[in-house]
């Protein structure tokens, strides 16, 4: 049964639009999570991150 | 994209065009912008840094999904994403009851504009058959309704959703106290970023989606441009704090981009894009330098504050008149392209009256800029607190900002083939 149940049909994903939002919600979720693994972020880290993901989308555009 | 065209993806949810890309591109600069900001915001105010950063770029996330949303379900999701990310910015001020007041107004207030939002979601598809905007464009101009009667209270409500995120009069009410009461650049984020994707969403659903029956939605919008133009125009005459002063103006640029919006056309959406350019440069520049007076506490935003500004710290209150003077539409500003640009697409569309009511509104709203630069530069300031020297990146904010105001003033053509490059298209799936 399990063999004929074939592939499984997904809609088409153009990866290469979703840069922007990837590169957003990425950001935010590495951000969060390394916040959250070490004890004392560098102060100027957070603000830079999120600078550079900023410029990172306009630049994928 | 510049060899395909646009396009939609899975399973014609969520599309990629012009439109998305100019708008992507002004919420990247908005996010820019605040983290200039934040960064020396959180270290006067002595505030924990990380959370408002992680916030800020889901909400930004948020505002690319409503960019580029081919559905009423996924524009829902990113205005959520979007919106609940911004209640929690707008209460980071830990120390300021204002701060947590402003939050939980717009939280309230916010989610009761969802669920209106989702109410039409609900009533569009029970008349169409689909959540899809390609999907109910291609019903709206090929179907003949008998009873229009759920599709126009459909209408009704999603127009009160988005009314709300952009501050529309007679849904404004909450702009004023979360604009004074949150971290200042919480509100630069609010008034540039969220305002460019809620316009974003706005264009997609009226004019590309509902664009057939644009005879029933048109009149309504007439009405809340008028209404959001004067309101925001005059109500912020009689006030004496800055903060809020820019909020009414907020809400009075709001108004103007209706105009653009009523016009339910090529042009006037190309209007409407510009003018969002324009405002992110004019919004965050202006509060670049509120956050900077604002001082230690981000309490210090009357009038008071700003006397004789134009003596202490002249760059600063150069770079604020500038702005200002962008944001009143003086000529050879951003902002002079930016409402000639909607006035234009609402006198092309036969909107004589709300034409005229924009360009008296627009001189009724001089008025409040001209107070706080006779403020700064006619009062006498010996007694107003001093102005800490500027940091690095509120610097760098203000300084771009004032730049590109004053060089699309000039030279608009970047600005205005940007946009007309960037009207919405709607692909099917």
């Amino acid at each position: 049964m399990l063999a004929q149940a074939g592939t499984v049909a997904t809609p088409e994903v153009l990866w290469w639009a979703l840069v922007p939002l990837l590169i957003l919600a990425g950001a935010a979720v590495l951000l969060l999570t390394v916040a959250s693994l070490v004890r004392r972020l560098p102060e100027w880290l957070p603000a830079t991150w999120t600078v550079v993901a900023g410029l990172a989308v306009l630049v994928s555009e | 994209m510049q060899d395909e065209g646009a396009r939609s993806f899975l399973a014609g949810a969520v599309g990629i065009d012009g439109s998305t890309l100019f708008v992507t591109a002004l919420l990247a600069v908005a996010v820019v912008a605040t983290a200039l900001l934040s960064r020396a915001y959180l270290t006067r105010e002595d505030l924990p840094g990380v959370e408002l950063y992680v916030l800020l770029l889901l909400s930004a996330a948020g505002g690319v999904v409503m960019a580029s949303a081919n559905d009423l379900i996924v524009l829902f999701l990113g205005l959520e994403l979007l919106s609940i990310a911004v209640y929690v910015m707008a209460a980071l001020h830990l120390r300021r009851i204002q701060s947590q007041e402003a939050a939980l107004k717009y939280f309230v207030l916010g989610a009761f504009a969802s669920a209106f939002f989702l109410y039409g979601i609900a009533l569009v598809y029970g008349a169409t058959g689909s959540t899809g905007l390609a999907r109910i464009a291609d019903y709206l101009s090929t179907s003949v309704l008998l009873e229009d009667g759920m599709l126009l209270a459909g209408f009704g409500l999603l127009l009160v959703g988005l009314g709300f995120k952009v501050a529309a009069v007679p849904f404004h009410a909450w702009a004023p106290d979360v604009y004074q009461g949150a971290p200042t650049p919480v509100v630069a984020w609010m008034a540039a970023g969220v305002k460019a994707a809620g316009f974003a969403a706005l264009l997609r659903v009226f004019v590309l989606t509902f664009g057939s029956w644009s005879g029933e939605w048109q009149p309504a919008v007439w009405g809340l441009a008028i209404l959001t133009v004067l309101g925001g125009s005059v109500v912020a005459v009689v006030q004496t704090d800055v903060k809020r002063m820019l909020a009414y103006s907020s809400i009075a640029h709001a108004g103007f981009l209706l105009v653009g919006v009523q016009a339910s056309s090529d042009r006037g959406t190309a209007a409407v894009l510009a003018y969002l350019g324009a405002y992110t440069l004019l919004a965050c520049g202006s509060f670049a330098v509120v956050t900077v007076v604002g001082g230690a506490g981000d309490d210090r935003h009357g009038l008071d504050a700003y006397r004789g500004l134009g003596a202490r710290r002249p760059l600063l209150a150069g770079a604020f008149a500038v702005l200002l003077l962008g944001q009143a539409g003086v000529p050879f500003t951003a902002g002079f392209v930016a409402k000639f640009g909607v006035i234009a697409a609402a006198a092309e569309g036969r909107s004589y009256v709300l034409a005229g009511v924009a360009m008296l509104a627009a001189s009724v709203a001089a008025f409040v800029y001209l107070r706080i630069l006779v403020a700064m530069y006619l009062d006498d300031g010996s007694d107003a607190p001093d102005v800490d020297p500027v940091p690095w990146g509120p610097r760098i904010v203000i300084a771009v900002s004032v730049s590109l105001v004053l060089f699309l003033g000039v030279v608009p053509g970047p600005l205005v083939d940007l946009a007309k490059d960037a009207v919405p298209v709607l692909v099917g799936g």
